[in-house]
């Protein structure tokens, strides 16, 4: 009974449905994935830096201009040129919009 | 609508790429607009930078401070995945147009008898090369996917090499890396979730993106 029991336990995993093994779209979304994380590391770092601030933590440019003590125009334009620059680094790789 | 001068354009650059995250303050919206209005090549930055921030949300970048990610293939790798897969749905959809529903037939058998399950042997293929280049590679179907073991000797040492594999529908998996050995023969084990009756051709590339190797297993 007890055998029983911690048999079921452990067996809290289902097998992969055969489809998954197969999808290309999982693969597509993947290589997107890869891609823009490897655009985003070619970024300059200052310009890496407000597009993760503002972007990814959701801060303002007021805010990310208080901290790095700058002024917040400069903030707004390296954001324009970092998604020029990953624009462009996506291109090389073979994105196409 | 007034003269747009490129000091305009500076001013609002920034607002444009706000805008593109969907950040832009609304007390700052009737400006952007109104120059918008007036500056072309400012609403054509607009639309590229918004096509380009729909892609974002498909990355991870919240550890992107931390060290380099070694999973992470690079982007000239990708970059040339991309465009074989590319090129071989348009080769593809050719194919089918000209093969008519005879060959769409066989390609719908070939994939009902893959999804099957049915178990295939294990196999020992050629890998093809540069001149000096020797190699081969053993696929062995296994539960979970296929194991791989490349074998190979005469390549240039130091150089880190991607093994992917392309399907019988045409698309890329990546089944890991190694590094080559100068005077060294090199065994390498490696896997890969994807079954081995969907394996049609093993690739391997340098980090620039250029084959290195590759076989064809049908």
């Amino acid at each position: 009974m007890v055998d029983h029991a911690r048999a079921r336990a452990i067996r809290t995993t289902e097998p992969l449905a055969e489809d998954v093994a197969i999808d290309g779209d999982d693969v597509e979304r993947a290589m997107v994935e890869w891609q823009v994380e490897d655009a985003v590391r070619r970024l300059r770092a200052e310009h890496r830096q407000v597009l993760l601030e503002i972007y990814y933590r959701g801060r303002s440019s007021r805010d990310v201009a208080v901290e790095l003590g700058i002024p917040e125009g400069t903030v707004r334009s390296r954001l324009f040129y970092a998604l020029r620059s990953l624009r462009l680094a996506l291109e090389e790789m073979g994105w196409e919009p | 609508m007034g003269a747009v001068s490129s000091q305009d354009c500076d001013r609002f650059r920034g607002l444009i790429a706000l805008e593109a995250f969907g950040r832009l303050p609304e007390s700052e919206r009737p400006g952007l607009v109104a120059h918008l209005d007036g500056c072309r090549e400012c609403r054509e930055d607009g639309r590229e930078l918004t096509e380009l921030s729909a892609l974002l949300p498909a990355a991870d970048l919240g550890n992107l401070d931390e060290e380099q990610m070694p999973g992470a293939l690079p982007g000239a790798v990708l970059g040339r995945l991309r465009s074989d897969a590319r090129r071989e749905r348009r080769t593809r959809s050719l194919r089918y147009v000209l093969g008519g529903a005879a060959a769409a037939a066989a390609v719908t058998l070939g994939l009902a008898l893959s999804l099957g399950g049915g178990v295939a042997a294990s196999r020992t293929v050629a890998l093809t090369g540069g001149q000096g280049v020797h190699a081969s590679l053993r696929l062995t179907p296994e539960a979970w996917g296929t194991s791989l073991r490349i074998e190979e000797s005469g390549q240039r040492g130091g150089q880190v090499l991607w093994v992917s594999m392309r399907t019988t529908s045409g698309k890329w998996w990546n089944a890991g890396t190694y590094r080559t050995m100068s005077g060294h023969a090199v065994q390498v084990d490696l896997a890969c979730a994807l079954g081995l009756a969907n394996i049609r051709s093993v690739w391997v590339r340098d980090s620039a993106g250029n084959v290195v190797l590759h076989a064809y297993l049908d």
